[in-house]
């Protein structure tokens, strides 16, 4: 069990080739082929939608919360512009003859709106340090909710529907796995170097050559994107949103994931949105002792893991090398040594 | 050729005058020392430089271009980099991590094509890492390269500090005390060393030491500070002799008990940050 896991921050060897496209391809197969087969019932199919949901959402707040190590606390508020976003597109520009093949597009849509209101949150807050970006988000996702709650076109209060349910198992899978994909090959890229000293040392980052500005921009406005397509979805599986679905336990639902599953790992996230996510459907005979249950949870996580499950650790497979074995094999002239 | 002119150089910390006037005209490949009691405005002068603070007077300029008001990372791109007093690495990240984070600026491919890794992002990752690995088998830490960068000895986490800041192909090098902490022996490797990098990359170096072996055996040129005002300037023979610089230092028989000065310096010193055990 534990041979599978390593520290991120150690290099492994290659594994097999591709298996991660072969996990990929089998549970986009089994996405389609178990609800078509009838053999998942209505609402284990819900329960694995939620999930993927969920997963979109925490490897989405754990790029600016665990990689970059910012405190962002009003993801919820990037969730309702995509949700929102996602099913206006769907429901008053997108012909209704179109049907699932436009779907794509008003998550796309939902995804953009969250990146570009990102932006209005992000250029001004990374421009001073600290605990500044905390206070933003969180204020950013209040005035979110009430400019929604006072927004007739948008349904006010009560909410907006007209979506057609287009959010199956198998779009799921897919918004899934390229989510989890965009961010993993971007954390491993020169930008997400720059993301993890950040994290680790801005100063020092800054002063190494990283313009951290834009990359603290351009992170911020990549988790956001993927935030509102977490949003166009669970507009589209609901068929209903109001501003009260993405309130501020929508955005400590994420926070717990995010710090349960373990702080800048892929794996970390899938994780902790998968626990989180069946732990509370088991609980929900409980009513609203989960509500106490959960944070208690994650108060024991704070103290005896404070980085989470797998935090600041990774699996194997997610992990990108550019030169296989890179460790080991360079071999030359030494110098300084004794 | 001049790569870098210093001209009446100076910043206050609330009334505080941490450095005044100071000049430098430091010349390509040049290897100047920079000494001074603690507290004397050395470090102020670096983070000056590197863009961290903004000067309140004077003016920077690097080939001709004034810096003054820059960002630091423009002023790394430019191809002036440096190390810290009291180390700064990315502690979590790996020896090889740490060294790539600085090539930041050398990469060919856009946030797209490392968004789906794709286009120029394969070749360009392996171009630098190769290029990193060489720095790192240079700098003998090539076979730690997987390692978390804060597993290493303090000795080589000074080395690799080194090596990130030559990992950008800078310029000027501003080195804030690279031996403080070390026993006699291991100055006598960082001497090597540094003798070695300056012949090996085509770079002028400041040096900031309290270890006067160091700046007597490396530099060229060497200017004295005391309370953010130079109070002599000159050759190491010169520095040795001057009586202004005798007195700064008195109390002490001689330079190599400066050396010693390494604890209880206050601000944002070195010592503490040895590793125990
Ligand atoms: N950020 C700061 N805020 C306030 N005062 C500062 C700051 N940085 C430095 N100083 C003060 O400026 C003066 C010069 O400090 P500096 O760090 O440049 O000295 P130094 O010559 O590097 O000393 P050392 O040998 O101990 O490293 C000191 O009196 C110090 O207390
Ligand atoms: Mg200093």
């Amino acid at each position: 069990m534990m041979k599978i896991f390593r520290t991120a921050i150690h290099g492994q060897p290659a594994g097999p080739r591709r298996p991660m496209l072969a996990v990929i391809i089998a549970g986009f197969a089994l996405s389609i082929a178990l609800p078509y087969f009838g053999l998942l019932n209505k609402y284990v199919i819900f329960v694995l939608i939620s999930v993927g949901i969920n997963v979109i959402l925490t490897i989405s707040l754990n790029l600016v919360n665990g990689f970059m190590g910012e405190f962002s606390v009003g993801h919820a508020g990037f969730m309702a512009v995509g949700a929102y976003g996602a099913a206006v597109t769907s429901v008053n520009v997108i012909p209704r003859w179109m049907g699932a093949a436009a779907f794509p597009t008003a998550i796309l849509a939902g995804g953009l709106a969250a990146a570009l209101v990102s932006l209005f949150v992000a250029i001004p807050s990374f421009k001073t340090r600290g605990d500044y970006l905390a206070i933003v988000t969180l204020a950013f996702a209040m005035i979110v909710k009430s400019a929604l709650e006072n927004m007739d076109v948008l349904g006010g209060p009560r909410g907006f529907m007209g979506m057609q349910q287009f959010t199956t198992l198998p779009w799921v899978f897919f918004w899934m796995v390229l989510s989890l994909w965009a961010i993993r090959n971007f954390v491993y890229s020169a930008y997400g170097r720059g993301v993890l000293s950040i994290r680790e040392d801005e100063t020092a980052s800054e002063l190494s050559g990283v313009d951290t500005r834009k990359v603290k921009v351009l992170t911020f406005a990549l988790s956001s994107f993927f935030a509102g397509v977490a949003g166009g979805l669970y507009a589209h599986l609901l068929q209903f949103i109001n501003p009260s679905m993405f309130d501020v336990i929508k955005s400590t639902e994420m926070l717990i994931m995010v710090y349960l599953g373990g702080v800048g790992s892929i794996a970390g996230s899938i994780l902790g949105a998968s626990i989180y996510t069946i732990l509370m459907e088991v609980l929900r005979p409980m009513g609203v002792w989960r509500m106490v249950l959960m944070p208690a949870v994650l108060i024991l996580l704070m103290i005896f893991r404070p980085r989470g499950i797998m935090g600041l650790r990774e699996l194997r497979w997610f992990v990108y090398k550019a030169i296989p074995h890179s460790g080991a094999a360079a071999k030359g002239q030494n110098i300084g040594n004794t | 050729m001049e790569i870098l002119r210093i001209k009446a150089l100076g910043h206050d910390f609330g009334g505080l005058r941490a450095l005044s006037g100071f000049d430098l005209a430091l010349d390509e490949r040049e290897f100047v020392g920079v000494i001074g009691p603690n507290g004397s405005g050395k470090t102020t002068l670096f983070n000056l430089v590197s863009g961290i603070y903004r000067a309140a007077t004077g003016s920077i300029s690097f080939r001709g271009r004034e810096l003054v008001g820059m960002s630091p990372s423009s002023i790394a791109h430019l191809g002036i980099t440096r190390t810290f007093q009291n180390i700064r690495l990315f502690k979590e990240l790996t020896v090889l991590d740490n060294v790539r984070v600085a090539k930041y600026a050398a990469v060919r491919y856009s946030g797209l094509e490392a968004l789906l890794h794709v286009g120029r992002f394969r070749t360009e990752e392996r171009r630098l890492t190769e290029e990193a690995m060489e720095l790192l088998t240079l700098f003998g830490l090539d076979d730690k390269a997987e390692d978390p960068a804060k597993n290493l000895p303090y000795g080589l986490q000074r080395r690799l500090e080194m090596a990130r800041a030559l990992a950008a192909s800078p310029n000027v090098l501003l080195l804030d005390e690279p031996g403080a902490g070390m026993n006699p022996a291991e100055i006598g490797r960082l001497i090597q060393l540094l003798q070695w990098t300056k012949e090996h990359f085509p770079i002028a170096i400041v040096l900031i030491e309290h270890h006067m072996k160091m700046v007597m055996e490396l530099c060229q040129r060497i200017k004295v500070l005391d309370f953010g005002v130079t109070i002599s300037e000159g050759t190491p023979m010169q520095i040795r002799q001057d009586p202004k610089v005798i007195e700064v230092y008195l109390g002490k028989k001689d330079y190599a008990a400066v050396a010693g000065r390494t604890e209880n310096t206050g601000y944002g010193h070195t010592a503490d940050n040895r590793p125990h055990g």
